[in-house]
C-alpha cells in the first residue's frame, strides 16, 4: 500500500479555502466595480481563486512572512479588461492564509494600473491592513467572502 | 554569484537584458521612419520585456528561499537596469518611431515596473525586514 506523504495529515490538498475580506476590501471592489478599466475586478479574482486549492495558496511562493500556521502571501491577478497579457499589470493581493482553519483572509486588493492604481501598498496601508483585520476578527467582524454577491 | 538556490540562468538574463537595453538606444538614436527600423525596435522592446518577465517570474517562484544576501545581491544587480530602462523609455517617447511602437514600449513599462515592485519586496521582506506583523496574528 502507498502511504501518504505526512503533510496530508495537516493539509487536505483538496481543501477549497473559506474566503474572508477586512472592510477596506469590500469597499475597494465597489469603487474598483465603477471604472471601466477595472468593472470585472471581482469576476477576475473569483476566476483566479476557483482554480485553487488552499494547500496551492499555502505554499505559493511569493511568500512575505511566515508566522507557521498561518502565511502572509502576495499575490499577482491577472485583469481581464486591462489590456495587459496575463499577469502582466494586473492586480495584486495580500492574504493571510491560515491552515489550522484552511482559510484565507484577503487583506489588500488593487490595480495596478488606472484610477485607483498603485505602483505598491505602502507601509501605512499594509500597517493599517493588519490593525483593521486585528480589529474585525477580534470584534467577529470578518464575514465569509461570498464572491457571487460582488459580481 | 547566488547560493545554489537560485536560477544560474538570471545572471545572464541581467547582462543580456541590460546590453539590449544600451543596444535599442542607439538603434533608436540613428533610427528614421524606415518600416525595419521600426520592426527592429519594436522586437528589441518585445524581447527586453521577454527577459523582464522571464527574472520577474524567477525571483517570484523562489521568493520563498531567497536568503538575505541573494536578495542583496539580485538587487544590487538589477538596479542600473531601471535607469537605463527609463533612459530609452525617454528617448523613445521624442523619437519619430514613438507611435509606431507605442504598444510594445507601453508593455515594456509594465514589465519594468513589475520587476521594480518585486525588488521592492526582496528590499522590505527579506533584507531590511522592519515590518513584523506577527503581533497582528493569533
Amino acid at each position: 500500500m502507498i502511504s501518504l506523504p505526512i503533510f496530508l495529515d495537516v493539509i487536505n490538498p483538496k481543501a477549497v479555502p473559506v474566503f474572508y475580506t477586512i472592510s477596506t476590501v469590500r469597499e475597494g471592489f465597489e469603487k474598483y466595480k465603477k471604472t471601466n478599466s477595472h468593472h470585472r475586478c471581482c469576476e477576475d479574482l473569483y476566476g483566479y481563486f476557483s482554480d485553487l486549492s488552499f494547500t496551492e495558496i499555502f505554499a505559493h511562493s511569493h511568500l512575505l512572512q511566515d508566522f507557521g500556521h498561518t502565511r502572509y502571501i502576495k499575490m499577482r491577478i491577472p485583469c481581464s479588461t486591462c489590456g495587459g497579457k496575463g499577469k502582466r499589470g494586473g492586480y495584486r493581493a495580500y492574504l493571510l492564509a491560515d491552515k489550522r482553519s484552511e482559510s484565507v483572509v484577503i487583506l489588500a486588493f488593487y490595480p495596478k494600473t488606472g484610477k485607483f492604481g498603485k505602483s505598491d501598498l505602502s507601509k501605512e496601508d499594509e500597517k493599517h491592513a493588519f490593525e483593521t483585520y486585528k480589529v474585525e476578527k477580534g470584534r467577529n467582524e470578518l464575514p465569509v467572502h461570498d464572491f457571487a454577491s460582488f459580481i | 554569484m547566488c547560493g545554489a538556490t537560485f536560477s544560474p540562468e538570471i545572471d545572464q538574463k541581467i547582462n543580456s537584458t541590460l546590453s539590449s537595453i544600451e543596444n535599442t538606444e542607439k538603434l533608436v538614436l540613428g533610427s528614421d521612419e524606415h518600416l525595419d527600423l521600426i520592426l527592429e525596435i519594436k522586437d528589441s522592446l518585445q524581447e527586453m520585456s521577454g527577459h523582464v518577465v522571464f527574472i520577474l517570474e524567477d525571483i517570484e517562484s523562489q521568493f520563498a528561499s531567497i536568503t538575505k544576501e541573494e536578495a542583496e545581491h539580485i538587487i544590487a544587480k538589477l538596479f542600473p537596469l531601471f535607469g537605463l530602462a527609463k533612459k530609452l523609455v525617454t528617448v523613445i517617447m521624442s523619437a519619430v518611431v514613438y507611435e509606431s511602437v507605442k504598444a510594445s514600449l507601453d508593455q515594456f513599462v509594465i514589465d519594468v515596473e513589475d520587476l521594480y515592485e518585486i525588488l521592492n519586496d526582496l528590499s522590505r521582506y527579506k533584507v531590511r525586514k522592519d515590518s513584523d506583523f506577527s503581533s497582528y496574528i493569533s
